[in-house]
């Protein structure tokens, strides 16, 4: 026992070693290490109670060597086997491992495969040999309580508890007859096994094949069940597989054949041998002797091994074959856990696998986290597929879904900004829509392509096609997606029903998260700072309905515009815009009329009006599908979108005020105050989505005429890109006015330059005439002479007038 | 024209045009060159005269002229058009032009750029060059004497989306059988020999507006109505050949330009003349007005051949005809007479020539045959060209006054 204390304490580093100690000498070691694996497993339910056991468990390791001595000795009186002399001085030095270590190699020459059924197969040696098994036992049980705290003390006191009690089961048996005939059929089984170890081995042999992966597994169990009990087994695993691959080959052939079959796999040939081993058994009684010899071996073999483990560790090429080992062990363990529950008669198998697992255990863990090592960065190294990409290809390929759900929740939020429009739905949409609108401005800054088209589309398609929420976005995406899938539902099946009472509470949480939780951590807070930013400036007070300027012809329009003192426009999107500002700023707050009117009259018309229209057919749109959703739960929503209407007001009286008056009053109000204030918002976005609005018809007779501009404010308020748009309009219409086009100036220096003569033609006439224009002289007369004609006090270069010659088809050129 | 200072005081070329020449031999070898004498031009190519011709001086030779662009109102214009057309992934004008972007990719991605192209290649530059701002705006036109390049060419226009501004004409000549636009037909000439290079071909125009403006005591602008003074100022005078009417060049650009609808334009292409009412050609109006103000010794050797040569001949055609366009094709006819007189005034700029040469010779080197080396069969030469180029090498090899 003692060697088994050092063994284990050894066993925790030199997993190794025990390797390769049982691939040279024998594969015995091996067959105790499967035996110990087995009983393993059982242990570590047990292993819960350790305290306890723990003097049980030294004395089941105590057992256990005696059992080996039993075996030990056993084989000798049946001298089938070498192994019985060595096995003899291994009773007589059980403990000593160096001794056992020199009989190992000896016993090796016994197949592996015994060592499956090797504690059985002790055990049943035992019973045979009553006298030596209870000699042993009562001799382990000694050893036990010597042996106990050695083991206590080494690491593998868990293994060894584990196995302890069923040891101490098993150690009661044995004492008494029952237990003796227990170990007789154990040690049949044994016997058969041993004959099936045989058969293994070539099973074995194809295990060797796979051993990585029977590592990895045993890892992977090791790591959830006890540490101890996995070593061990892995560790018998490897021992079985290098020995039984050379020894047992040919005995196992044999006795596999008839297996072959299950062979392929190792539990079922483990369970195949045990089951032939007994009819075997049965048939030849003298096997049980052999068997005992065999366990005895085998036993001896695993005292060995933990030796020669020591001895091994340092060696390099036992580091490399532990994994394959491990692997081996595996299987093994898997085997003999099967055989445990046979084996568990016999306590004496139990506690040598205790030992062997406790050996095995801490042994095989270190060298195959050393060895993976170094083949895992090669595998790793290899495996490693290189993915390119550009990241947000990786990421997406991470979270597909976030995307998704990102466009899903927007198109929601902008469908729910399009439903307000709706009357009877108004109410609750707007609140939800005013969260999702900021959300959607906030998209929209980011998402116009080039072009300035809007993504929203594609995405609500995309939300619809595909309602699944994206599991990877945070929280609020989350919620986001889930609403935007309830929506898109909705949409799809416009069955109202409860979705949009869910969406309702959902939203109000999510949109504050999303958009711009910072100016109001209620719902209410969150619309009226997003509707000051968008929603034009509109009276607080109940407004009269805005026209849909939307629906009217063109003709209207120009009238309209021309009421407003305006210039007739060419852009009908253009107009409706200008219409709608005018009338928002004649009913409501007259705040940026000026910029309205800088704007315009820059002619560069700011990207509002393009966006204003585009909304409007966004909401018109969204508002079909949600038709649907407000019918049902209109009447729910009202009350809250009451409060939600109230708290906008407070906060943003004059913007709010709008959206708050046509959300009560009536359907058309509502309509034009959400067109104005998603125009604003989307006034990025491209010009090219058409007006074309089913609500036209309705919005004609909304419509109302308009005063005159100056009443028309825009509201500064609007938001951000509005503003900028405005502002560089002001300063293209101030640069155009300050200075009005140098190449116009050009061209007005030139004709003002007085008629050449013949001989010396002005510069216009010489472009009559197709002389080639020199530029430098060109820019030097309009710099001297020409521009000051005009009172142009700028100054032009050769290359801005080879532009302009070109681009007027004046052949130019350069001195 | 040689040199830019020399511009203001030269007059617009009698002829100037840029040529796409190709090999009889190998049809795949290509060249672009301008000139404003072709015929002397394909001479040097074809080594039948002397001239910088080195990049044609192989074994493709004879060289055909499958197409020329013509009328160019400078020699800048023509050289900055051929330099484009050589090397459209450099110009401005389709690389990088307002309107060519198109092109542009066309030019860099689907053809080498600036070595060997394909003919269709060309005549594609051709068509964007055509269709730039650049040169859209100028009275050009285009002249294809080989009917199979002429085919392609409309295939082409047809295929691209751009279409050539209205004003560039083009005319199918020499070997193309079409014949159906009888408005161009007046300005087949048949063969690069029989392309007027000299200002004999508004003579006429150069004559009567001589005789005109020599008493211009009671001459009015038409349009105006404010007396002229030809002496110190630049006086426009109806091409028709029956029309007197006198305008400034300022007022009469104005009206033409105030009856077009390009707002932008700076230069009309035409107008209606406000005497006779008809259409009339702004570029054969500067032609003969530059050729007027600046045609010196030309302009004298013209005059005084006319003074010398058959004025009956000379006016009673034209009177008949009153476009001197027409007059210009009739005097294909009258070729021999023309060449006989035209010797005189084109010796007399024989000097200007060297410079030109040398240019070629540059020009060359620029326009270098990269096209690739294919065998053709196609081997006619060109039946009149040794006769007419014998005639035409006595002529200079460059129309430097032009």
């Amino acid at each position: 026992m003692n060697a088994a204390a050092d063994v284990i304490v050894l066993s925790s580093s030199p997993d190794p070693i025990p390797n390769r100690s049982s691939v040279q000498p024998a594969h015995d070691p091996v067959k105790l290490f499967d035996l110990s694996p087995p009983s393993a497993s059982p242990s570590p339910v047990r292993s819960p109670s350790e305290l306890f056991q723990l003097p049980t468990r030294s004395r089941f390791f105590e057992l256990e060597t005696p059992s080996r001595n039993k075996e030990n000795k056993t084989p000798k009186e049946p001298p089938v086997r070498k192994t019985s002399a060595t096995s003899n001085s291994r009773n007589a030095s059980s403990e000593d491992r160096p001794k056992r270590k020199g009989r190992k190699p000896a016993s090796e020459s016994q197949t592996v495969r015994v060592g499956q059924g090797p504690g059985g197969l002790a055990q049943e040696s035992a019973p045979k040999k009553t006298t030596g098994a209870r000699k042993k036992r009562a001799d382990n049980q000694v050893k036990c309580g010597k042996t106990a705290n050695k083991t206590i003390t080494g690491r593998v006191a868990k293994s060894g508890n584990a196995l302890a009690k069923p040891h101490q089961e098993k150690v009661m048996d044995v004492s008494t007859p029952k237990g003796l005939s227990e170990t007789k059929s154990a040690s049949e089984v044994v016997d058969l096994g041993s004959d099936g170890l045989q058969l293994e081995a070539a099973v074995k042999r194809r295990m060797d094949w796979t051993p990585t992966k029977d590592t990895l597994a045993q890892t992977v169990e090791l790591s959830q069940e006890e540490v101890a009990e996995a070593n061990s087994k892995s560790f018998g695993s490897l021992l079985s597989e290098y020995g039984f691959n050379d020894v047992s080959s040919a005995r196992s052939d044999v006795r596999n054949f008839g297996d072959d079959g299950p062979t392929k796999r190792r539990r079922i040939e483990l369970v195949d041998s045990r089951l032939f081993g007994p009819s075997k058994q049965a048939l030849h009684d003298i096997d049980d002797i052999s068997i005992r010899k065999d366990s005895q071996q085998k036993q001896p073999e695993a005292k060995q091994k933990p030796k020669k483990q020591t001895k091994k560790f340092t060696t390099l090429t036992a580091r490399v074959t532990a994994s394959y080992l491990n692997d081996s062990h595996e299987g093994s363990d898997s085997s003999s856990k099967e055989t445990t529950t046979s084996r568990e008669n016999a306590a004496t198998a139990r506690t040598k696998a205790s030992k062997s697992k406790g050996k095995a255990t801490s042994k095989p863990k270190e060298p195959e986290f050393i060895v993976l090592s170094p083949e895992a960065a090669a595998k790793s190294l290899e495996n490693q597929e290189p993915i390119f990409g550009t990241c947000s290809q990786l990421e997406r390929e991470d979270s597909p879904t976030s995307l998704k759900e990102l466009q899903a929740a927007i198109s929601e939020s902008e469908r729910y900004a399009v439903a307000e429009p709706s009357p009877l739905s108004s109410t609750l949409y707007s609140t939800p829509t005013s969260r999702f609108t900021t959300a959607r401005g906030l998209w929209s800054v980011a998402a116009r392509d080039l072009e300035g088209s809007l993504i929203r589309q594609t995405e609500v398609v995309e939300l619809l096609d595909t309602p699944e929420p994206a599991k990877m976005t945070t929280s609020t995406t989350d919620n986001r997606n889930e609403k935007a899938l309830e929506d898109a539902a909705v949409v799809t099946l416009r069955e109202p029903f409860n979705l949009p009472r869910s969406e309702a509470p959902r939203l109000k949480a999510i949109p504050a998260a999303r958009k711009e939780p910072s100016p109001a951590p209620g719902l209410p807070t969150t619309k009226a700072s997003d509707k000051s930013r968008k929603i034009t400036s509109q009276d607080p007070e109940p407004q009269p309905e805005m026209p849909h300027y939307s629906g009217f012809t063109d003709a209207e329009l120009s009238k309209q515009v021309a009421s407003y003192g305006f210039k007739p426009m060419k852009n009908r999107k253009k107009i409706i815009e200008l219409l709608e500002k005018c009338w928002e700023s004649k009913h409501g707050k007259s705040v940026t009329s000026e910029t309205r009117a800088s704007t315009q009259t820059a002619s560069t018309e700011p990207t509002r009006e393009l966006a204003s229209s585009e909304p409007k057919t966004s909401q018109k749109q969204p508002r079909k599908q949600i038709t649907s959703r407000k019918t049902t739960t209109k009447s729910k929503i009202n009350p809250d979108s009451n409060a939600l209407s109230k708290p906008k007001s407070r906060k943003t009286p004059s913007k709010s005020n709008a959206l708050k008056a046509p959300n009560t009053q009536l359907k058309p109000a509502q309509a034009p105050s959400t067109q104005s204030f998603i125009n604003v918002e989307e006034i990025e976005d491209s010009e090219e989505e058409t007006l074309p609005s089913p609500s036209r018809v309705l919005n004609r007779y909304t419509h109302q005429p308009s005063e005159t501009r100056q009443v028309l404010p825009i509201s500064e308020t609007l938001c951000s890109p509005s503003r900028t748009n405005k502002s560089t309009t002001k300063n293209n219409a101030t640069l155009n006015q300050e200075q009005p086009d140098l190449a116009d100036q050009i061209l007005k220096a030139m004709h003002a330059q007085p008629a050449g003569t013949p001989s010396r033609p002005s510069w216009h006439e010489k472009i009559l005439m197709y002389d080639p224009i020199i530029l430098e002289d060109f820019a030097t007369w309009l710099n001297t002479e020409g521009l000051g004609l005009i009172g142009e006090d700028r100054e032009v270069g050769a290359g801005f007038l080879r532009k302009w010659c070109e681009g007027r088809g004046i052949c130019c050129c350069y001195r | 024209m040689a040199g830019v200072d020399d511009v203001p005081t030269k007059p617009i070329p009698a002829f100037y045009c840029c040529y796409l020449l190709r090999s009889t031999v190998r049809q795949t070898s290509l060249y672009i060159g301008s000139t404003p004498h072709p015929s002397r031009r394909l001479a040097q190519h074809n080594g039948v005269s002397k001239g910088g011709a080195r990049k044609t001086a192989n074994d493709k030779r004879p060289w055909e002229m499958v197409l020329i662009v013509e009328s160019f109102m400078s020699r800048t214009a023509a050289l900055q058009f051929e330099w484009a057309w050589q090397k459209p992934g450099k110009s401005r004008h389709l690389g990088f032009g307002e309107d060519s972007m198109e092109s542009a990719r066309g030019m860099g991605k689907t053809r080498p750029r600036g070595s060997a192209r394909s003919l269709k290649g060309h005549l594609e530059n051709l068509h964007a060059l055509l269709r730039s701002t650049y040169f859209s705006s100028l009275p050009l036109r285009v002249r294809f004497f080989a009917d199979d390049v002429h085919q392609l060419w409309r295939v082409w226009s047809d295929r691209v989306d751009g279409v050539i501004p209205e004003h560039i004409k083009v005319i199918p000549d020499g070997s193309c059988v079409e014949n159906k636009q009888p408005d161009i037909e007046y300005a087949r000439v048949g063969s690069v020999e029989h392309i007027q290079v000299d200002y004999s071909k508004i003579r006429d125009y150069v004559e009567k507006t001589a005789f005109q403006l020599d008493d211009p005591e009671d001459l009015q602008c038409k349009v105006c109505q404010t007396p002229v003074v030809p002496k110190k100022e630049l006086i426009v005078i109806c091409p028709q050949m029956r029309c007197y009417c006198v305008s400034h060049l300022l007022c009469l650009s104005a009206r033409f330009l105030d009856s077009t609808k390009e707002r932008g334009r700076l230069v009309p292409i035409s107008g209606t003349c406000p005497g006779c009412h008809k259409t009339v050609q702004w570029s054969l109006m500067m032609q003969e007005l530059s050729f007027r103000t600046r045609g010196g010794k030309e302009l004298q050797t013209i005059l005084r051949k006319n003074k010398r040569g058959d004025f009956s001949i000379n006016n009673v055609p034209r009177e008949d005809t009153d476009d001197v366009r027409t007059v210009t094709a009739e005097y294909c006819d009258f070729s021999e007479s023309v060449d006989a007189s035209m010797k005189g005034p084109n010796d007399a700029f024989d000097e200007s020539t060297h410079d030109d040469i040398s240019l070629e010779d540059d020009w060359y080197e620029s326009p270098a045959l990269e096209s690739d080396h294919e065998i053709g069969d196609w081997s006619k030469s060109h039946p009149a060209m040794s006769t007419r180029v014998e005639i035409v090498i006595e002529d200079s090899d460059c129309d430097n006054t032009g």
